[in-house]
């Protein structure tokens, strides 16, 4: 009995060392946290009609599109900040925040490089996105995003001969007024939301995408965002539409430096998936979250939705939300054609004091309509991170279907894991289904690792990869690689 | 009728409710209504913009004119028509309420063993220390404005006290009844009941309407203080007519090592709400809350049960099954919340419903919310018909399809039922399902 009782408190004691071991492990910097200094052009602080027609006036817009940003932003005047998300942050003096910053030094002609600033190139490339025609990635197509201006969009020519357009919002706004006209707004009006109303009014740059019809996509589409300016808000947005049958894979990243002060992202997406259309959203979100003591960190609000237009479309949001020191994002599909497919796989993970109120929305309006939520949720330190989603099966969605898993996963004693699932069901052919969980990493777990050579940081990433599987294997190679890295290392030294 | 004009109707019932109680009641008690009367007129009637009663449309409840007059005594019921809804087995003692006031004509037979039961109206009269704190503590909840509204009017209800130590006691049967009057009427029954350490209850609660389908309004409230190494059993029967509005708020604290078995039973009424609050104040205690609800043509029932996990090692089941026909609709929020210091939680969340119309609708929000990370907690929803294959293996042995969906529909009721732990309640609530999904049919097949 004495025996049994030494070996259990021996192995109490490696346990506790184990955990204390890794709680030694230090933090590790956040990456991407440096300035570069570049000469702006700002504008001053502060919200108002003269601001947005300085805006509209720097990037040339035609007159119906400064009506359409006066007309958003009368509207959001009339608006409250929604509070009803599980996060607590003060308010925002929207007056403070500057809502437009461009390095000085621009390329006249969208798409030589020559002009463009060395120091941007640099940037880019620390940020592992060169831009130079010999570095680039070669499978990729790149828009990099700098403040409030697209500074580079890679590849273009390759794309021009199939009939893509890819290119900067401001650019496509120049060249293809009436695709711009007749899609924007289309999914996310400037009604829809507080945030999705102030973004159509001050919005800057952002990338747009056109994929005719029957046209495969050759090369992955990306877009790199960068907030690099004090005190600026980005408000970019962003526009995908493929036509009948074209596919597409688009990768959205992004990184800010490390400030004391809060700054704001409100994003708007639209992606627009006409008949037998299919578009793969993926994003891989590291913003600055913020120190251990919740100083710091952008608001990431952003709306995102996509609509299912025609028959047998599809459209997939993957997201990867490490950063951030508040998310309030809710990527969701409208399936309106029959037979369209939604989809969404996130993992979402709030460390130190990282709040994350995430989700999805699929509503069903068209037959045979299919949906599938996969959500992984990480909780760290102190961090809090709520599901929300909603699943709507409209009376005319005979025989749709929903899947909704979303699991949680808590480290450490002080952090909170919330599910607040919405369901809606208004037809009786239609199936759905909903299940969650919420578990922990265990001491147990871990020191099983340890007594077979894992050490504690690798354990971790043992189970919280394990964890994500399903939704890192929707995931392009690379962005699987790189998000798996970032979690791993905002994970350390999360445990004890 | 504008929501403001159902205020004033409930205006001058709290003055009538006053005057007659005037000079009668314990000065804490009387202080307590004052607030709770405040309360009421502070408090926003429920519209869709309040979440918790976001798909819960009450507008048909706040435009009807209730009458103003406090209920009276229907000496029109005999014992005889009420006969079918009691229990006349020897274990249950039964408590009979007419329109919101106790009938001691019709409670037949109300010496009990064990426990000690009386009417909120003598137990306020007689009331000592105890008593006016059980009362006091129904200040939680009181932002449910009409939770407030009954508080305010304290009218009658049963009082049960259930001593230290007591087993085998008697099982405490309550009727309320509602007849047909000349305006449509409202009762406010406030129900407490306190179980002692080391107690066991079973509690059965059943509202029945006799008469035809004219509104009423039946504003419920239940409080259980349960202590510790005690254990309840609850069961809550709603078959009131298709002009009922039943508004139902439990509110149970458990102590330590306790458990509490609730089940809740909605067949039919208009609009149906059935609120269920639980604080688990201590370690080891258990709490499982099932349900069954049936609605059809028009009706609306909306199940609201919360749980809150503020003490270490609990566990706790929320399981609700619906049915939902013609153009019903069925709305079910659970909420779990796991405190901070409430580690090895072990809870678990269930909503399964059966849409049999296309004109039918469900919305369910089974929640979590968790502080703590040593916890065990799964949730799960599921919405959909009886499956083709099913039915077609009943059609490949010759039963029509209708018959096939009964079974089906039968089967999954029956299975919520299954949980009630009352075996007399059980075989009725059966032979009711049976009946309503097979009755049709059952003779034809033969």
């Amino acid at each position: 009995m004495a025996d049994l009782k030494d070996q259990t408190g021996y192995i109490g004691s490696r346990v506790e060392q184990s955990t204390r071991e890794l709680a030694e492990l230090t933090d590790r910097e956040y990456k991407y946290g440096w300035v570069t200094p570049v000469e702006q052009d700002t504008v001053e602080p502060g919200l108002n009609e003269d601001v947005i027609r300085l805006i509209s006036a720097k990037k040339e817009e035609p007159s119906w599109l400064l009506d359409w940003r006066l007309k958003a932003y009368r509207h959001w005047l009339t608006m409250t900040e929604p509070r009803w998300a599980n996060v607590t942050y003060p308010p925002i003096d929207y007056q403070a925040q500057r809502y437009y910053a461009a390095p000085k030094k621009r390329p006249q002609k969208p798409g030589s490089l020559e002009e463009v600033d060395k120091e941007l190139l640099k940037t880019f490339e620390k940020l592992g996105i060169p831009l130079e025609e010999q570095k680039r990635l070669a499978g990729v197509a790149v828009d990099a995003v700098f403040d409030s201006v697209s500074v580079a969009t890679t590849h273009q020519d390759i794309l021009a001969r199939k009939g893509i357009i890819f290119c900067s919002f401001s650019e496509a706004v120049k060249k293809h007024p009436d695709l711009v006209k007749e899609f924007l707004g289309s999914v996310v009006p400037y009604t829809d939301n507080f945030f999705a109303a102030l973004n159509s009014a001050v919005f800057s740059d952002g990338s747009f995408c056109y994929i005719p019809k029957g046209v495969k996509c050759p090369m992955d589409l990306s877009t790199y965002f960068r907030i690099n300016a004090a005190e600026t808000g980005q408000f970019e947005r962003t526009l995908i539409i493929a036509d009948e049958g074209a596919q597409v894979n688009y990768l959205e990243g992004c990184t800010a430096p490390i400030r004391d002060e809060n700054q704001l992202h409100a994003a708007v997406v639209e992606l627009i998936a006409l008949e037998g259309a299919r578009i793969n959203y993926a994003t891989v979100q590291n913003w600055y979250s913020g120190d251990q003591f919740g100083r710091g960190g952008i608001y990431n609000f952003v709306t995102k939705r996509g609509i299912c237009k025609g028959a047998g479309s599809h459209i997939s949001w993957t997201q990867v939300e490490t950063g951030s020191a508040i998310t309030w994002k809710y990527p969701g599909c409208i399936l309106q054609g029959d037979d369209s497919v939604g989809e969404f796989y996130s993992v979402a993970l709030s460390t130190k004091r990282q709040q994350a109120d995430t989700g999805t929305k699929m509503i069903h309006l068209g037959k045979n309509t299919r949906s599938t939520i996969i959500s992984k949720t990480i909780s760290a330190r102190e961090g809090n991170n709520s599901y929300r989603g909603l699943v709507q099966i409209m009376p005319k969605a005979s025989n749709s279907r929903n899947y909704t898993q979303c699991d949680s996963l808590l480290i450490g004693n002080k952090c909170g894991a919330h599910t607040f699932p919405y369901i809606d069901v208004r037809n009786m052919t239609s199936r759905v289904e909903h299940e969650a969980s919420t578990s922990k990493i265990s001491e147990e777990q871990l020191f099983y690792c340890k007594q077979r050579g894992i050490g504690p940081e690798d354990a971790i990433s043992l189970v919280v990869n394990g964890f994500c599987k399903e939704v890192f294997e929707h995931l392009p190679m690379e962005f699987a690689v790189e998000a798996s890295r970032l979690l791993n290392v905002s994970l350390e030294g999360s445990v004890g | 009728m504008q929501s403001s004009d159902f205020k004033k109707v409930f205006e001058l019932l709290l003055k009538e409710s006053d005057l007659a109680d005037h000079g009668q009641i314990p000065r804490e008690i009387a202080l307590f209504r004052q607030t709770n009367a405040k309360r009421f007129f502070e408090l926003e009637l429920p519209h869709r913009k309040t979440e918790t009663w976001r798909f819960t449309d009450i507008t048909p409840l706040t435009r009807t004119s209730f009458s103003t007059r406090l209920s009276v005594h229907d000496d029109l019921i005999s014992p005889q028509d009420i006969s079918g809804f009691l229990y006349q087995n020897g274990d249950f003692t039964n408590w009979v309420f007419v329109n919101g006031r106790w009938s001691s004509r019709l409670s037949q037979d109300t010496s009990c063993f064990g426990v000690q039961v009386s009417d909120l109206h003598t137990a306020i009269q007689n009331s000592n220390g105890m008593f006016a704190r059980h009362i006091l503590n129904a200040e939680n909840g009181t932002e449910n404005v009409f939770s407030a509204l009954n508080n305010a009017l304290l009218q009658d209800g049963v009082y049960i006290h259930v001593p230290r130590g007591t087993k085998n006691a008697s099982i405490v049967h309550v009727l309320f009844v509602t007849t047909d009057q000349e305006h449509p009427s409202a009762q406010h029954p406030h129900n407490i009941i306190n179980v002692e350490d080391g107690a066991e209850l079973t509690l059965i609660i059943s509202f029945v309407h006799m008469g035809k389908a004219t509104p009423h309004f039946s504003n419920v409230r239940t409080d259980f203080h349960i202590a510790n190494n005690a254990k309840v059993t609850y069961v809550k029967v709603i078959s009131d007519n298709n002009g009922g509005f039943h508004l139902d708020s439990s509110h149970v604290r458990i102590g330590a090592s306790s458990s509490f078995d609730a089940f809740s039973a909605t067949l039919s009424g208009k609009i149906v709400r059935n609120e269920t609050h639980v604080q688990l104040k201590a370690e080891n205690s258990t709490c499982s809350l099932n349900g069954l609800y049936l609605a059809a043509d028009e009706q609306l029932v909306d199940n609201f049960c919360s749980i809150r996990h503020g003490a270490p090692s609990c566990q706790s089941w929320i399981g609700y099954k619906g049915v939902l026909q013609d153009k019903s609709r069925g709305v079910f929020l659970g909420k779990i919340h796991v405190e901070r210091d409430a580690q090895k939680t072990d809870s678990k969340q269930l909503n399964n419903n059966l849409l049999l119309s296309d004109r039918a609708f469900v919305h369910t929000r089974p929640q979590l919310e968790i502080y703590a990370d040593d916890v065990k907690c799964t949730h799960g929803a599921t919405v959909g018909q009886p499956p083709d294959e099913l039915v077609f293996y009943f059609r490949s042995r010759g039963i029509s399809p209708e018959t096939a969906k009964g079974i089906l529909t039968y089967g999954f009721a029956k299975e919520a039922i299954d949980k009630v732990s009352c075996p007399a309640v059980q075989e009725r609530l059966e032979k009711y399902i049976l009946e309503r999904f097979l009755g049709k049919t059952m003779g034809k097949e033969e």
